[in-house]
This record gives C-alpha cells, sequence and structure tokens, in this order.
C-alpha cells in the first residue's frame, strides 16, 4: 500500500508519493539563480541548508508559456528525492490518501512528464509524479544510498 | 578607483550585488577594484547571464559603476548599476548549492555556495572559473 498526496498547481491536480514528503509550509520566498533553469530556477533555505525550487510550470503536459507565474504560489512542500530537497510551490495541498496497489494505474488520460502512473481519486485522475525520474533526467542516474542524509 | 581589503589579517567579506531580486556576493580578495569608468580602457567584460548585471532595481543607483574581477590570471569588468555592500564572512552561514541547480555553462563566475542568514537566503556565493 502506499501513501499519495495530493496537490494542486493552478487547475491541475497531481500526486506526490507521501513518503517522499518532508515538510508543508506556507508561502516561502526563495531566489531565482542568475542562468538558472526553468524545472530548478531557484533555491530556498529550509533547515539550515539550501533546497532546489521546482517549477512546476516547467513540466507540466502543456507547458506552452515561457513567463513565469507572476503570483506567488501560498503553499510549499518540501520533498526528498536521492539526496536532493526539493521545495515546490503550489496553490493547494490536500490531505494524505492510502491507496491500494492496483490503483495506480500506467497513465491513460493523463499527459504528464515524470509520471509513474496515474490514479483515480473519487472520480477525478491524477498523475503520480515521480521525482527520482526527474531528478534522473536533470542528473542523470545518482547511485543510490541505503539511508543518511546529507 | 576603490580598492577592498585583501591583505592578510584584514577581515574576509563578501561584497554583495543587489538587484531585480537576485543577490550575489564575490570574495572582495578577487575585486581588484571598483571604478565609476564605464568607457575605454576597461578589461575584457566577464561572460556571465544579463542576471548579474543587476539592472532596473528600485534601489538602482544612477551612476554604473564597474568590477575588475581577477579570473585566474586574467582582469575581467562587470558594469553594475545596483547597490553593493560588503558583508563579514562570518555573518552567513555558507552551505552547498544543490547538485542539481548546478549548471555547466561556459561562464567566468559560477554559483557554489549559498549564504544563509537566520532562516532564509542572504545571497548567492559565486567564485571565478578556473
Amino acid at each position: 500500500m502506499q501513501h499519495i498526496v495530493p496537490i494542486r498547481f493552478l487547475d491541475l491536480w497531481l500526486a506526490l508519493d507521501a513518503d517522499q514528503v518532508e515538510q508543508i509550509l506556507g508561502q516561502q520566498t526563495w531566489m531565482r539563480l542568475p542562468g538558472g533553469s526553468r524545472v530548478f530556477p531557484g533555491v530556498m533555505a529550509w533547515r539550515g541548508r539550501a533546497a532546489a525550487v521546482l517549477n512546476l510550470a516547467a513540466i507540466l503536459p502543456e507547458d506552452d508559456s515561457d513567463l513565469p507565474r507572476v503570483d506567488r504560489p501560498p503553499r510549499t512542500i518540501v520533498v526528498r528525492s536521492h539526496e536532493c530537497s526539493i521545495a515546490i510551490p503550489v496553490d493547494e495541498i490536500r490531505e494524505a490518501q492510502l491507496i491500494e496497489p492496483g490503483q495506480l494505474k500506467p497513465q491513460a488520460i493523463t499527459h504528464q512528464r515524470y509520471a509513474q502512473g496515474e490514479i483515480d481519486l473519487g472520480g477525478q485522475i491524477l498523475a503520480v509524479l515521480d521525482l527520482d525520474a526527474l531528478i534522473d533526467a536533470t542528473l542523470g542516474p545518482l547511485p543510490t544510498k541505503p539511508a543518511g542524509r546529507t | 578607483m576603490t580598492t577592498l581589503p585583501s591583505q592578510a589579517g584584514e577581515q574576509l567579506t563578501y561584497l554583495t550585488v543587489t538587484g531585480r531580486g537576485l543577490r550575489w556576493g564575490i570574495l572582495s580578495s578577487v575585486i581588484v577594484g571598483i571604478s565609476s569608468i564605464t568607457e575605454d580602457g576597461l578589461p575584457p567584460a566577464l561572460r556571465l547571464p544579463a542576471d548579474y548585471r543587476a539592472q532596473d532595481d528600485e534601489q538602482q543607483e544612477e551612476r554604473p559603476r564597474v568590477l575588475l574581477v581577477l579570473v585566474g590570471q586574467q582582469l575581467r569588468s562587470i558594469t553594475i548599476t545596483a547597490r553593493i555592500e560588503l558583508i563579514e564572512v562570518e555573518r552567513v552561514k555558507l552551505v552547498p548549492l544543490p547538485l542539481i541547480c548546478r549548471t555547466e555553462a561556459q561562464e567566468d563566475l559560477h554559483v557554489t555556495q549559498v549564504a544563509l542568514s537566520e532562516n532564509s537566503v542572504a545571497f548567492l556565493v559565486v567564485e571565478p572559473a578556473i
């Protein structure tokens, strides 16, 4: 069994693996990096270290805008993937949901990039983000460590 | 031309540049000087994204200034109109830039660390490319 955390960015609902969620925060300030990528445009202070900020707009299925969001999303969810702490500004976060093994299915309706599959939550189909795949695509495959954090 | 503290025994400081939501800092020991001359006679400009010049900020100063930076053995320049400030190293906590944020771009300066102050990002630490 697996827990997922539904999040909303703009009008799109997605889900994150709850095991990767470190903390849920309100609106946070972060600093953009000069010449930074669209996917990871900046850094945020978190628990005495720097977390990479993930711009969900850059990995949405239909990313047809080069313009960043003018407003700042009201919530921030901090997740961990491989050895990276990632802060994701989002518009809404719902409580974790327990899903049965068969509920996570291959993508058929959603077209989200970096998804491990999709689930039906009360008639709404959500892509479950695969953050490890996103990190791998950005950095190349990293060696997995059994335990411990930097 | 203004010179900055760089001799042994003097307080180690970062020179920070603030503007357009970005604040970056560089060890003052690699800044050879600050000049108000923006015309002829300057060393070649640093190869950097435009973000570094940090212009059009609300705190923009009218008079451009030129930072003369030592990159390896070469002297390079960057013209800024943003606010600059000296910050003592001991006033911030330095942490690594997340690996996933690093770029392979061919630039003369690279962000290598993040300077934290209390629970926020104070500035981005940049170093000359070797």
